[in-house]
Protein backbone atom coordinates (compact mmCIF):
# COMPACT_ATOMS: atom_id res chain seq x y z
CA UNK A 1 0.00 0.00 0.00
CA UNK A 2 1.62 3.30 -1.02
CA UNK A 3 1.89 5.92 1.69
CA UNK A 4 3.01 9.00 -0.20
CA UNK A 5 2.73 12.35 1.51
CA UNK A 6 3.68 15.88 0.46
CA UNK A 7 4.73 18.48 3.03
CA UNK A 8 4.20 22.04 1.80
CA UNK A 9 5.75 24.94 3.71
CA UNK A 10 7.76 27.97 2.66
CA UNK A 11 9.93 27.56 5.77
CA UNK A 12 12.64 25.05 4.89
CA UNK A 13 13.33 23.85 8.45
CA UNK A 14 9.63 23.17 9.02
CA UNK A 15 9.09 21.16 5.87
CA UNK A 16 12.37 19.31 6.31
CA UNK A 17 11.81 18.41 9.95
CA UNK A 18 8.24 17.30 9.23
CA UNK A 19 9.34 15.23 6.25
CA UNK A 20 12.00 13.57 8.40
CA UNK A 21 9.45 12.88 11.09
CA UNK A 22 7.07 11.21 8.62
CA UNK A 23 9.84 9.25 6.91
CA UNK A 24 10.91 7.78 10.22
CA UNK A 25 7.30 6.71 10.69
CA UNK A 26 7.53 4.75 7.44
CA UNK A 27 5.79 7.28 5.22
CA UNK A 28 7.21 8.32 1.85
CA UNK A 29 7.35 12.03 2.58
CA UNK A 30 8.47 14.63 0.10
CA UNK A 31 8.44 18.43 0.21
CA UNK A 32 7.26 21.46 -1.76
CA UNK A 33 8.13 25.06 -0.95
CA UNK A 34 4.80 26.70 -1.77
CA UNK A 35 1.36 26.02 -3.25
CA UNK A 36 2.54 26.41 -6.83
CA UNK A 37 5.41 24.00 -6.31
CA UNK A 38 3.00 21.55 -4.66
CA UNK A 39 0.68 21.63 -7.70
CA UNK A 40 3.60 20.89 -10.00
CA UNK A 41 4.60 17.93 -7.84
CA UNK A 42 1.02 16.68 -7.60
CA UNK A 43 0.81 16.70 -11.39
CA UNK A 44 3.64 14.15 -11.50
CA UNK A 45 2.81 11.98 -8.49
CA UNK A 46 -0.64 11.47 -7.01
CA UNK A 47 0.19 12.07 -3.37
CA UNK A 48 -2.44 10.61 -1.11
CA UNK A 49 -1.98 13.15 1.66
CA UNK A 50 -0.88 16.77 1.54
CA UNK A 51 0.20 18.50 4.75
CA UNK A 52 0.27 22.21 3.97
CA UNK A 53 0.97 25.53 5.64
CA UNK A 54 -1.53 28.31 4.89
CA UNK A 55 0.51 31.49 4.58
CA UNK A 56 2.86 31.10 1.64
CA UNK A 57 3.97 33.23 -1.29
CA UNK A 58 2.68 32.74 -4.85
CA UNK A 59 -0.08 30.24 -4.05
CA UNK A 60 -1.16 30.03 -0.42
CA UNK A 61 -2.56 27.00 1.39
CA UNK A 62 -6.20 27.93 0.84
CA UNK A 63 -5.60 28.37 -2.88
CA UNK A 64 -3.79 25.03 -3.00
CA UNK A 65 -6.64 23.38 -1.12
CA UNK A 66 -9.17 24.74 -3.61
CA UNK A 67 -7.19 23.31 -6.55
CA UNK A 68 -6.73 19.94 -4.83
CA UNK A 69 -10.48 19.60 -4.19
CA UNK A 70 -11.17 20.36 -7.84
CA UNK A 71 -8.37 18.43 -9.54
CA UNK A 72 -7.41 15.67 -7.07
CA UNK A 73 -10.61 14.73 -5.22
CA UNK A 74 -9.04 11.66 -3.63
CA UNK A 75 -6.11 13.54 -2.11
CA UNK A 76 -6.59 14.30 1.58
CA UNK A 77 -5.40 17.62 2.95
CA UNK A 78 -4.25 18.43 6.46
CA UNK A 79 -3.61 22.11 7.04
CA UNK A 80 -1.19 23.61 9.53
CA UNK A 81 -1.12 27.27 10.42
CA UNK A 82 0.70 29.58 12.77
CA UNK A 83 -1.45 32.50 11.81
CA UNK A 84 -4.57 31.33 13.56
CA UNK A 85 -7.64 33.28 12.51
CA UNK A 86 -11.28 32.31 12.32
CA UNK A 87 -11.17 33.27 8.66
CA UNK A 88 -8.36 30.79 7.97
CA UNK A 89 -10.07 28.01 9.90
CA UNK A 90 -13.42 28.60 8.17
CA UNK A 91 -11.75 28.58 4.76
CA UNK A 92 -10.21 25.21 5.63
CA UNK A 93 -13.62 23.85 6.57
CA UNK A 94 -15.29 25.21 3.44
CA UNK A 95 -12.55 23.85 1.20
CA UNK A 96 -12.89 20.42 2.76
CA UNK A 97 -9.62 20.09 4.65
CA UNK A 98 -9.48 17.08 6.98
CA UNK A 99 -8.37 19.29 9.83
CA UNK A 100 -6.38 22.35 10.68
CA UNK A 101 -3.50 21.98 13.13
CA UNK A 102 -2.26 25.11 14.86
CA UNK A 103 1.40 25.92 15.19
CA UNK A 104 3.39 25.78 17.36
CA UNK A 105 2.78 22.05 17.89
CA UNK A 106 2.46 20.94 21.51
CA UNK A 107 3.45 17.52 20.29
CA UNK A 108 2.87 15.88 16.94
CA UNK A 109 0.08 13.54 18.03
CA UNK A 110 -2.71 15.67 16.53
CA UNK A 111 -0.89 15.89 13.22
CA UNK A 112 0.06 12.21 13.27
CA UNK A 113 -3.52 11.18 13.98
CA UNK A 114 -4.81 13.38 11.15
CA UNK A 115 -2.27 11.89 8.74
CA UNK A 116 -3.02 8.33 9.86
CA UNK A 117 -6.74 8.96 9.46
CA UNK A 118 -6.11 10.29 5.96
CA UNK A 119 -4.17 7.18 4.96
CA UNK A 120 -6.84 5.01 6.62
CA UNK A 121 -9.42 6.70 4.40
CA UNK A 122 -7.44 5.64 1.34
CA UNK A 123 -6.94 2.12 2.66
CA UNK A 124 -10.69 1.68 3.25
CA UNK A 125 -11.52 2.72 -0.28
CA UNK A 126 -8.73 0.68 -1.74
CA UNK A 127 -10.08 -2.40 0.00
CA UNK A 128 -13.60 -1.66 -1.23
CA UNK A 129 -12.42 -1.13 -4.77
CA UNK A 130 -10.37 -4.33 -4.67
CA UNK A 131 -13.40 -6.23 -3.46
CA UNK A 132 -15.51 -4.81 -6.27
CA UNK A 133 -12.87 -5.62 -8.83
CA UNK A 134 -12.65 -9.15 -7.45
CA UNK A 135 -16.42 -9.60 -7.77
CA UNK A 136 -16.36 -8.28 -11.28
CA UNK A 137 -13.62 -10.77 -12.20
CA UNK A 138 -15.63 -13.69 -10.88
CA UNK A 139 -18.83 -12.77 -12.65
CA UNK B 1 19.10 81.00 36.25
CA UNK B 2 20.06 79.91 39.73
CA UNK B 3 22.88 82.35 40.30
CA UNK B 4 20.60 85.21 39.34
CA UNK B 5 17.76 83.89 41.38
CA UNK B 6 19.98 83.33 44.40
CA UNK B 7 21.22 86.87 44.37
CA UNK B 8 17.69 87.96 45.16
CA UNK B 9 16.71 87.67 48.78
CA UNK B 10 13.53 87.76 50.76
CA UNK B 11 11.78 91.12 50.50
CA UNK B 12 12.39 93.73 53.13
CA UNK B 13 9.99 94.01 55.96
CA UNK B 14 7.83 97.10 55.91
CA UNK B 15 10.27 99.08 58.02
CA UNK B 16 13.13 96.68 58.59
CA UNK B 17 16.25 95.77 56.69
CA UNK B 18 16.40 92.83 54.26
CA UNK B 19 17.58 89.66 56.00
CA UNK B 20 20.40 89.25 53.48
CA UNK B 21 21.71 92.50 51.97
CA UNK B 22 20.36 93.06 48.46
CA UNK B 23 22.86 94.41 45.97
CA UNK B 24 21.90 97.60 44.24
CA UNK B 25 23.74 99.52 41.55
CA UNK B 26 23.66 103.31 41.97
CA UNK B 27 24.89 105.30 38.99
CA UNK B 28 25.21 109.08 39.17
CA UNK B 29 27.88 111.35 37.75
CA UNK B 30 27.38 113.75 40.64
CA UNK B 31 29.50 112.54 43.52
CA UNK B 32 27.42 114.28 46.21
CA UNK B 33 24.20 112.62 45.07
CA UNK B 34 26.02 109.26 44.87
CA UNK B 35 27.30 109.47 48.41
CA UNK B 36 23.97 110.69 49.75
CA UNK B 37 22.17 107.78 48.13
CA UNK B 38 24.71 105.31 49.41
CA UNK B 39 24.24 106.52 52.97
CA UNK B 40 20.47 106.18 52.77
CA UNK B 41 20.54 102.81 51.04
CA UNK B 42 23.08 101.31 53.39
CA UNK B 43 20.94 102.44 56.30
CA UNK B 44 18.07 100.51 54.72
CA UNK B 45 20.29 97.46 54.55
CA UNK B 46 21.27 97.37 50.85
CA UNK B 47 24.72 96.53 49.59
CA UNK B 48 25.53 99.42 47.28
CA UNK B 49 27.69 99.30 44.15
CA UNK B 50 28.53 102.89 43.20
CA UNK B 51 29.14 103.87 39.58
CA UNK B 52 29.94 107.25 38.14
CA UNK B 53 28.57 106.73 34.62
CA UNK B 54 26.57 104.47 32.37
CA UNK B 55 29.49 102.31 31.23
CA UNK B 56 30.48 101.49 34.78
CA UNK B 57 26.87 100.73 35.63
CA UNK B 58 26.56 98.45 32.61
CA UNK B 59 29.69 96.54 33.59
CA UNK B 60 28.49 96.17 37.19
CA UNK B 61 25.04 94.96 36.12
CA UNK B 62 26.30 92.58 33.48
CA UNK B 63 28.53 90.66 35.93
CA UNK B 64 27.00 87.22 36.58
CA UNK B 65 26.65 87.87 40.30
CA UNK B 66 26.16 91.63 39.87
CA UNK B 67 23.20 93.59 41.24
CA UNK B 68 19.77 92.97 39.82
CA UNK B 69 18.41 96.30 41.04
CA UNK B 70 19.60 99.62 39.74
CA UNK B 71 19.05 103.30 40.40
CA UNK B 72 20.28 105.04 37.27
CA UNK B 73 20.54 108.77 36.90
CA UNK B 74 19.22 109.80 33.51
CA UNK B 75 21.69 112.57 32.71
CA UNK B 76 25.19 111.16 32.69
CA UNK B 77 28.12 111.75 30.33
CA UNK B 78 29.02 108.97 27.87
CA UNK B 79 26.15 106.54 28.15
CA UNK B 80 23.15 108.05 29.93
CA UNK B 81 20.63 106.21 32.14
CA UNK B 82 18.14 105.51 29.37
CA UNK B 83 20.82 104.13 27.05
CA UNK B 84 22.26 101.98 29.82
CA UNK B 85 18.82 100.63 30.58
CA UNK B 86 18.14 99.84 26.92
CA UNK B 87 21.47 98.06 26.49
CA UNK B 88 20.95 95.95 29.59
CA UNK B 89 17.52 94.90 28.33
CA UNK B 90 18.87 94.11 24.87
CA UNK B 91 21.88 92.11 25.97
CA UNK B 92 20.42 90.32 28.97
CA UNK B 93 16.84 89.74 27.89
CA UNK B 94 16.66 86.49 29.82
CA UNK B 95 17.74 88.04 33.14
CA UNK B 96 15.40 89.82 35.48
CA UNK B 97 16.43 93.34 36.41
CA UNK B 98 14.50 96.03 38.24
CA UNK B 99 15.69 99.40 37.01
CA UNK B 100 14.56 102.74 38.42
CA UNK B 101 15.52 105.86 36.49
CA UNK B 102 16.23 108.96 38.52
CA UNK B 103 15.46 112.13 36.65
CA UNK B 104 14.92 115.81 36.98
CA UNK B 105 12.92 115.67 33.73
CA UNK B 106 9.32 115.14 34.56
CA UNK B 107 7.46 115.91 31.37
CA UNK B 108 5.03 113.20 30.27
CA UNK B 109 7.12 112.51 27.18
CA UNK B 110 10.18 111.94 29.38
CA UNK B 111 8.30 109.46 31.54
CA UNK B 112 7.15 107.65 28.43
CA UNK B 113 10.62 107.41 26.89
CA UNK B 114 12.09 106.29 30.25
CA UNK B 115 9.59 103.44 30.56
CA UNK B 116 9.91 102.50 26.89
CA UNK B 117 13.67 102.16 27.23
CA UNK B 118 12.95 99.28 29.59
CA UNK B 119 12.93 101.05 32.96
CA UNK B 120 10.52 99.57 35.47
CA UNK B 121 9.94 102.80 37.33
CA UNK B 122 11.23 106.32 37.69
CA UNK B 123 11.57 108.86 40.50
CA UNK B 124 11.80 112.58 39.92
CA UNK B 125 14.40 114.68 41.61
CA UNK B 126 14.11 115.92 44.22
CA UNK B 127 12.53 112.84 45.77
CA UNK B 128 11.46 111.96 49.26
CA UNK B 129 13.48 109.03 50.68
CA UNK B 130 10.34 107.28 51.94
CA UNK B 131 8.84 107.25 48.45
CA UNK B 132 12.09 105.84 47.06
CA UNK B 133 12.07 103.17 49.78
CA UNK B 134 8.48 102.17 48.97
CA UNK B 135 9.23 101.99 45.26
CA UNK B 136 12.27 99.84 45.85
CA UNK B 137 10.14 97.48 47.88
CA UNK B 138 7.89 97.18 44.84
CA UNK B 139 11.01 96.30 42.87
CA UNK B 140 11.98 93.54 45.30
CA UNK B 141 8.47 92.10 45.18
CA UNK B 142 8.53 92.15 41.40
CA UNK B 143 11.93 90.44 41.22
CA UNK B 144 10.71 87.80 43.68
CA UNK B 145 7.65 87.10 41.58
CA UNK B 146 9.71 86.90 38.42
CA UNK B 147 12.05 84.44 40.09
CA UNK B 148 9.14 82.28 41.21
CA UNK B 149 7.63 82.36 37.74
CA UNK B 150 10.87 81.42 36.04
CA UNK B 151 11.34 78.56 38.49
CA UNK B 152 7.86 77.31 37.64
CA UNK B 153 8.56 77.72 33.95
CA UNK B 154 11.75 75.68 34.26
CA UNK B 155 9.90 72.98 36.17
CA UNK B 156 7.05 72.91 33.64
CA UNK B 157 9.52 72.62 30.82
CA UNK B 158 11.27 69.69 32.49
CA UNK B 159 7.91 68.06 33.06
CA UNK B 160 6.89 68.60 29.44
CA UNK B 161 10.17 67.11 28.24
CA UNK B 162 9.82 64.03 30.41
CA UNK B 163 6.18 63.58 29.35
CA UNK B 164 7.21 63.87 25.70
CA UNK B 165 9.80 61.14 26.22
CA UNK B 166 7.16 58.94 27.87
CA UNK B 167 4.82 59.56 24.95
CA UNK B 168 7.44 58.40 22.48
CA UNK B 169 7.82 55.21 24.47
CA UNK B 170 4.05 54.77 24.75
CA UNK B 171 3.78 55.00 20.99
CA UNK B 172 6.42 52.29 20.58
CA UNK B 173 4.49 50.10 23.00
CA UNK B 174 1.28 50.76 21.08
CA UNK B 175 2.98 49.73 17.84
CA UNK B 176 4.17 46.55 19.51
CA UNK B 177 0.63 45.85 20.74
CA UNK B 178 -0.70 46.21 17.22
CA UNK B 179 2.08 43.96 15.98
CA UNK B 180 1.69 41.29 18.65
CA UNK B 181 -0.06 38.83 16.32
CA UNK B 182 2.80 39.04 13.90
CA UNK B 183 5.34 38.67 16.67
CA UNK B 184 3.55 35.52 17.83
CA UNK B 185 3.72 34.15 14.31
CA UNK B 186 7.39 35.01 13.98
CA UNK B 187 8.07 32.89 17.05
CA UNK B 188 5.61 30.17 16.05
CA UNK B 189 7.60 28.95 13.10
CA UNK B 190 10.93 28.32 14.81
CA UNK B 191 9.05 26.93 17.83
CA UNK B 192 7.30 24.52 15.45
CA UNK B 193 10.36 22.98 13.92
CA UNK B 194 12.03 22.85 17.31
CA UNK B 195 9.02 20.87 18.52
CA UNK B 196 9.12 18.49 15.54
CA UNK B 197 12.79 17.80 16.06
CA UNK B 198 12.42 17.25 19.78
CA UNK B 199 9.68 14.76 18.97
CA UNK B 200 11.89 12.98 16.45
CA UNK B 201 14.63 12.57 19.02
CA UNK B 202 12.13 11.40 21.61
CA UNK B 203 10.68 8.84 19.21
CA UNK B 204 14.07 7.45 18.29
CA UNK B 205 15.82 7.64 21.62
CA UNK B 206 14.48 4.31 23.03
CA UNK B 207 16.00 2.50 20.03
CA UNK B 208 19.28 4.32 20.47
CA UNK B 209 19.35 3.50 24.18
CA UNK B 210 18.48 -0.14 23.44
CA UNK B 211 21.08 -0.46 20.69
CA UNK B 212 23.72 0.72 23.13
CA UNK B 213 22.64 -1.94 25.63
CA UNK B 214 24.10 -5.41 26.04
CA UNK B 215 21.74 -7.19 23.60
CA UNK B 216 20.74 -4.85 20.84
CA UNK B 217 18.01 -6.06 18.50
CA UNK B 218 18.27 -5.50 14.81
CA UNK B 219 15.36 -3.04 14.68
CA UNK B 220 17.03 -0.96 17.39
CA UNK B 221 20.27 -0.65 15.51
CA UNK B 222 18.65 0.34 12.25
CA UNK B 223 16.57 3.07 13.93
CA UNK B 224 19.62 4.21 15.89
CA UNK B 225 21.51 4.45 12.62
CA UNK B 226 18.69 6.53 11.15
CA UNK B 227 18.92 8.96 14.04
CA UNK B 228 22.71 9.09 13.80
CA UNK B 229 22.37 9.97 10.15
CA UNK B 230 19.75 12.63 10.71
CA UNK B 231 21.25 14.09 13.86
CA UNK B 232 23.44 16.77 12.17
CA UNK B 233 20.40 18.17 10.30
CA UNK B 234 18.26 17.98 13.41
CA UNK B 235 20.81 19.86 15.47
CA UNK B 236 21.37 22.43 12.75
CA UNK B 237 17.65 23.12 12.52
CA UNK B 238 17.27 23.36 16.25
CA UNK B 239 20.15 25.77 16.47
CA UNK B 240 18.64 27.81 13.65
CA UNK B 241 15.28 27.88 15.46
CA UNK B 242 16.82 29.02 18.71
CA UNK B 243 18.86 31.75 17.08
CA UNK B 244 15.77 33.02 15.28
CA UNK B 245 13.81 33.18 18.50
CA UNK B 246 16.72 34.90 20.18
CA UNK B 247 16.93 37.46 17.40
CA UNK B 248 13.21 38.21 17.62
CA UNK B 249 13.31 38.70 21.36
CA UNK B 250 16.38 40.87 21.18
CA UNK B 251 14.80 43.05 18.48
CA UNK B 252 11.66 43.39 20.56
CA UNK B 253 13.67 44.22 23.62
CA UNK B 254 15.60 46.92 21.86
CA UNK B 255 12.43 48.31 20.30
CA UNK B 256 10.67 48.48 23.66
CA UNK B 257 13.68 49.94 25.43
CA UNK B 258 12.90 52.98 27.58
CA UNK B 259 15.04 55.94 28.37
CA UNK B 260 17.09 58.26 26.28
CA UNK B 261 18.96 56.57 23.54
CA UNK B 262 21.94 58.28 22.10
CA UNK B 263 22.33 59.61 18.63
CA UNK B 264 25.12 58.00 16.67
CA UNK B 265 25.99 57.62 13.00
CA UNK B 266 23.90 54.81 11.60
CA UNK B 267 23.10 53.05 8.37
CA UNK B 268 19.61 53.89 7.08
CA UNK B 269 19.35 50.64 5.15
CA UNK B 270 20.01 48.66 8.32
CA UNK B 271 17.40 50.61 10.32
CA UNK B 272 14.88 50.16 7.56
CA UNK B 273 15.60 46.43 7.34
CA UNK B 274 14.99 46.02 11.07
CA UNK B 275 11.76 48.03 10.93
CA UNK B 276 10.52 45.91 8.04
CA UNK B 277 11.34 42.77 9.99
CA UNK B 278 9.25 44.02 12.90
CA UNK B 279 6.37 44.67 10.48
CA UNK B 280 6.99 41.59 8.38
CA UNK B 281 3.93 39.54 9.21
CA UNK B 282 1.65 42.55 9.09
CA UNK B 283 2.86 42.94 5.51
CA UNK B 284 3.33 39.32 4.58
CA UNK B 285 1.35 38.33 1.53
CA UNK B 286 -0.77 41.45 1.81
CA UNK B 287 1.60 44.23 0.86
CA UNK B 288 4.39 44.13 -1.72
CA UNK B 289 7.32 46.12 -0.41
CA UNK B 290 9.93 47.32 -2.85
CA UNK B 291 12.98 49.08 -1.46
CA UNK B 292 15.26 51.11 -3.68
CA UNK B 293 18.28 52.14 -1.64
CA UNK B 294 21.37 53.06 -3.58
CA UNK B 295 24.60 51.45 -2.36
CA UNK B 296 26.99 53.50 -0.30
CA UNK B 297 24.50 55.93 1.18
CA UNK B 298 26.27 58.07 3.76
CA UNK B 299 25.27 57.56 7.39
CA UNK B 300 22.87 59.77 9.31
CA UNK B 301 23.14 60.72 12.96
CA UNK B 302 20.13 59.51 14.93
CA UNK B 303 19.01 57.20 17.69
CA UNK B 304 18.57 53.80 16.06
CA UNK B 305 15.54 52.72 18.09
CA UNK B 306 13.69 55.97 17.56
CA UNK B 307 14.37 55.96 13.84
CA UNK B 308 13.09 52.38 13.57
CA UNK B 309 9.99 53.58 15.38
CA UNK B 310 9.47 56.23 12.70
CA UNK B 311 9.87 53.64 9.93
CA UNK B 312 7.54 51.15 11.67
CA UNK B 313 4.92 53.89 11.95
CA UNK B 314 5.20 54.85 8.29
CA UNK B 315 5.11 51.23 7.10
CA UNK B 316 2.14 50.31 9.31
CA UNK B 317 0.27 53.43 8.21
CA UNK B 318 0.83 52.51 4.58
CA UNK B 319 -0.37 48.94 5.20
CA UNK B 320 -3.47 50.21 7.00
CA UNK B 321 -4.20 52.76 4.27
CA UNK B 322 -4.04 50.07 1.57
CA UNK B 323 -6.25 47.59 3.40
CA UNK B 324 -9.12 48.05 0.92
CA UNK B 325 -7.00 48.72 -2.14
CA UNK B 326 -6.91 46.24 -5.01
CA UNK B 327 -3.16 46.75 -5.39
CA UNK B 328 -1.09 46.97 -2.25
CA UNK B 329 2.39 48.18 -2.99
CA UNK B 330 4.73 50.13 -0.80
CA UNK B 331 7.80 51.59 -2.41
CA UNK B 332 10.59 52.86 -0.18
CA UNK B 333 13.32 54.74 -1.98
CA UNK B 334 16.26 56.84 -0.92
CA UNK B 335 17.99 59.64 -2.76
CA UNK B 336 20.89 61.79 -1.72
CA UNK B 337 20.78 65.55 -2.25
CA UNK B 338 23.47 68.12 -1.43
CA UNK B 339 22.76 68.15 2.27
CA UNK B 340 20.23 65.46 3.15
CA UNK B 341 19.10 61.93 2.41
CA UNK B 342 15.50 61.80 1.30
CA UNK B 343 13.61 58.65 2.15
CA UNK B 344 10.29 58.34 0.36
CA UNK B 345 7.48 56.02 1.49
CA UNK B 346 5.03 55.80 -1.39
CA UNK B 347 1.95 53.60 -1.10
CA UNK B 348 -0.78 52.64 -3.56
CA UNK B 349 -3.66 53.43 -1.22
CA UNK B 350 -6.38 56.03 -1.65
CA UNK B 351 -4.03 58.88 -0.68
CA UNK B 352 -4.68 61.81 1.63
CA UNK B 353 -6.97 64.74 0.78
CA UNK B 354 -4.97 67.96 0.57
CA UNK B 355 -6.86 69.62 3.43
CA UNK B 356 -5.89 66.76 5.76
CA UNK B 357 -2.19 66.93 4.94
CA UNK B 358 -1.28 68.84 8.10
CA UNK B 359 -3.96 67.42 10.41
CA UNK B 360 -2.23 64.06 10.02
CA UNK B 361 0.61 65.37 12.12
CA UNK B 362 -1.61 66.67 14.92
CA UNK B 363 -1.67 64.58 18.09
CA UNK B 364 -4.64 62.21 18.40
CA UNK B 365 -5.66 62.68 14.78
CA UNK B 366 -6.55 59.27 13.41
CA UNK B 367 -8.56 57.85 10.56
CA UNK B 368 -8.27 54.35 11.96
CA UNK B 369 -10.88 52.42 13.91
CA UNK B 370 -10.84 52.47 17.70
CA UNK B 371 -8.06 50.19 18.92
CA UNK B 372 -6.23 50.29 15.59
CA UNK B 373 -4.28 53.45 16.10
CA UNK B 374 -3.41 55.95 18.76
CA UNK B 375 -3.35 59.02 16.54
CA UNK B 376 0.11 59.71 17.88
CA UNK B 377 2.26 57.91 15.34
CA UNK B 378 2.91 60.67 12.86
CA UNK B 379 2.97 63.37 15.51
CA UNK B 380 5.66 61.51 17.42
CA UNK B 381 7.50 60.44 14.28
CA UNK B 382 7.78 64.04 13.12
CA UNK B 383 9.12 65.00 16.55
CA UNK B 384 11.74 62.27 16.33
CA UNK B 385 12.87 63.21 12.84
CA UNK B 386 13.08 66.90 13.79
CA UNK B 387 15.08 65.97 16.88
CA UNK B 388 17.78 64.73 14.51
CA UNK B 389 17.64 67.81 12.31
CA UNK B 390 15.38 66.33 9.65
CA UNK B 391 11.85 66.80 8.37
CA UNK B 392 8.86 64.54 7.90
CA UNK B 393 5.96 65.59 5.71
CA UNK B 394 3.38 64.48 3.20
CA UNK B 395 4.29 65.25 -0.38
CA UNK B 396 1.65 67.07 -2.39
CA UNK B 397 0.25 66.56 -4.87
CA UNK B 398 0.74 62.90 -5.58
CA UNK B 399 -0.33 60.99 -8.64
CA UNK B 400 -1.29 57.89 -6.68
CA UNK B 401 -1.50 56.94 -3.02
CA UNK B 402 0.22 58.84 -0.28
CA UNK B 403 3.87 59.73 -0.26
CA UNK B 404 5.65 60.55 2.98
CA UNK B 405 9.07 62.05 2.84
CA UNK B 406 11.68 61.79 5.58
CA UNK B 407 14.75 63.93 5.15
CA UNK B 408 17.78 63.57 7.39
CA UNK B 409 21.11 65.39 7.19
CA UNK B 410 23.92 62.98 6.47
CA UNK B 411 27.37 62.74 7.95
CA UNK B 412 30.05 64.11 5.67
CA UNK B 413 32.30 61.40 4.33
CA UNK B 414 35.73 61.45 5.87
CA UNK B 415 38.10 61.22 2.95
CA UNK B 416 41.57 60.00 3.87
Amino acid sequence: MNRRLLVVDDEAPIRDSLARHFKLAGIQAETAFDGQDALEKLAKIPYRVVVSDIMMPRLDGIGLLRRIRKEYPMTRAVMITGYVTLENALSCVQMGADTCVFKPFQDLSELDQAVEAAFAFHERWEKKLLELRGLKGKN
Amino acid sequence: MPSDANSMSPPTGRAGKPAVPIKICVADDDSTSRIMLRLILQKWGYQVVLCSDGHEAFDALSAPDGPRMALLDWMMPGMDGVQTCRRIREEFASRNYYIILVTARAEDTDVISALRSGADDYVSKPFSPTILQARMEVGIRTLDMQRTISEYATRMQQLAESRAAQLVHADRMASLGLLSASVAHEINNPASFLAVNVQTIQDLWPSVAASLGPTPMETDTSRAAALAEEMPSILREMEDGLSRIRMITSELRSFSRTGQGSAAPLDLAESLRKALRICSIRLNGKVQVATHLPDGLPKVVADATKLEQVFVNLVMNAADAMEESPERELSISATKTDSVIELRFQDSGPGVPEDKAESLFQPFFTTKAVGKGTGLGLYISRGIVEEFGGRLFLELPTSRGASFLVTLPFVAEVTP
